[in-house]
């Protein structure tokens, strides 16, 4: 078996390398920016937080309003979330590396975090508020 | 003659056995650096890319190969599915990616941008799969941050190949003691 001997002499560094971890680092940047926009709120946008299972939507909690509350899905006790001030994060106290919930709160249009061990995701959803619509009856 | 091939074998299953030891020993140790915040969940940052790489350049793409996929194997034994795949995606599509790096630079890339690269589309591959495995939208959600800690891990790697590459050259020696 005879080995491929790479020589001692190969560069730590060359110049070319900076551009290309340059296109990488602008990449990343154009990806984050586009983020931001698709997050952009305008005025009256009311966020639901959208939980798959398995990559299926099991649920759809409108965000915006809704009371601080701590709950598990019915599908997967294993999984806590909380919403607190219409943001929604994991709470994992069964997962061993508990990564989920260093995604910490989500609260912009398509944030997403997700627990791998049990394959359960949450996703920002924006929806454009029904009471946009001039509201004659409360004035 | 014929002595000297089945020699040369054996002497190679014992280096890949010591490169495979040394991929899984940085894959465990890697599990008790505390997570990195903002991180997302499962993604790990990739340490044993350091020997993935030292094969790569000194045994060649297939041995490289073979340590990613006996490695994941490890991770499937110790830590369940859903980590074997991300360790077995992250590892292909990393060692893959090196390959054509390496390919297209006809064998001149420098170590540090085979192994930014390396480290990069370890992230990515894991990133797919998480996001295939849960909700595709992790995957824009995720890909800035990961391109971000993908280059700076590469760094890291790459600079701790380039420290520990006379050791292993060494390691290499004792065991097809140059005649």
């Amino acid at each position: 078996m005879s080995l491929k001997q790479d020589t001692f002499s190969r560069a730590f560094f060359k110049r070319g390398d900076l551009w290309a971890i340059l296109a990488l680092l602008l990449i990343a940047a154009a990806v984050y920016g586009f983020s931001l926009w698709r997050g952009r709120m305008p005025e009256g946008t009311e966020l639901s937080a959208e939980i798959t299972l398995d990559g299926q939507v099991a649920e759809t909690i409108l965000l915006t309003g809704h009371p601080d509350e701590i709950f598990t899905l019915d599908e997967e006790p294993n999984v806590t979330f909380e919403i607190n001030q219409g943001r929604i994060r994991f709470i994992n106290a069964v997962c061993p590396d508990k990564l989920c919930e260093q995604s910490g709160f989500l609260d912009a249009p398509n944030e997403t975090a997700a627990c791998l061990p049990y394959r359960v995701a949450v996703r920002i959803v924006a929806s454009q508020a029904a009471s946009d619509v001039p509201d004659v009856i409360t004035g | 003659m014929k002595q000297e091939t089945v020699s040369q074998k054996i002497r190679f299953l014992a280096f890949m056995g010591l490169m495979l030891a040394m991929a899984v020993a940085l894959s465990f140790l890697e599990g008790l650096i505390p997570a990195i915040p903002a991180l997302p969940p499962g993604v790990k940052l990739g340490l044993s890319n350091i020997v993935t790489m030292y094969a790569l350049f000194f045994l060649g793409p297939l041995p490289a190969a073979v340590i990613v996929v006996l490695k994941s194997g490890f991770v499937l034994l110790t830590r369940g599915v859903v980590a074997f795949l991300l360790s077995l995606s992250g590892g292909i599509l990393s060692v893959l990616v090196m390959i054509a790096v390496l390919a297209v630079t006809r064998r001149k890339a420098s170590y540090l941008l085979v192994s930014v690269f390396g480290a990069v589309f370890h992230n990515i591959g894991q990133l797919i799969t998480a996001s295939l495995l849960t909700q595709p939208s992790l995957f824009l959600a995720y890909l800035p941050v990961l391109l971000l800690s993908g280059v700076g891990m590469g760094i890291i790697t790459g600079a701790i190949l380039k420290i520990v590459l006379p050791a292993l050259g060494r390691l290499k020696n004792s065991i097809y003691r140059p005649q």
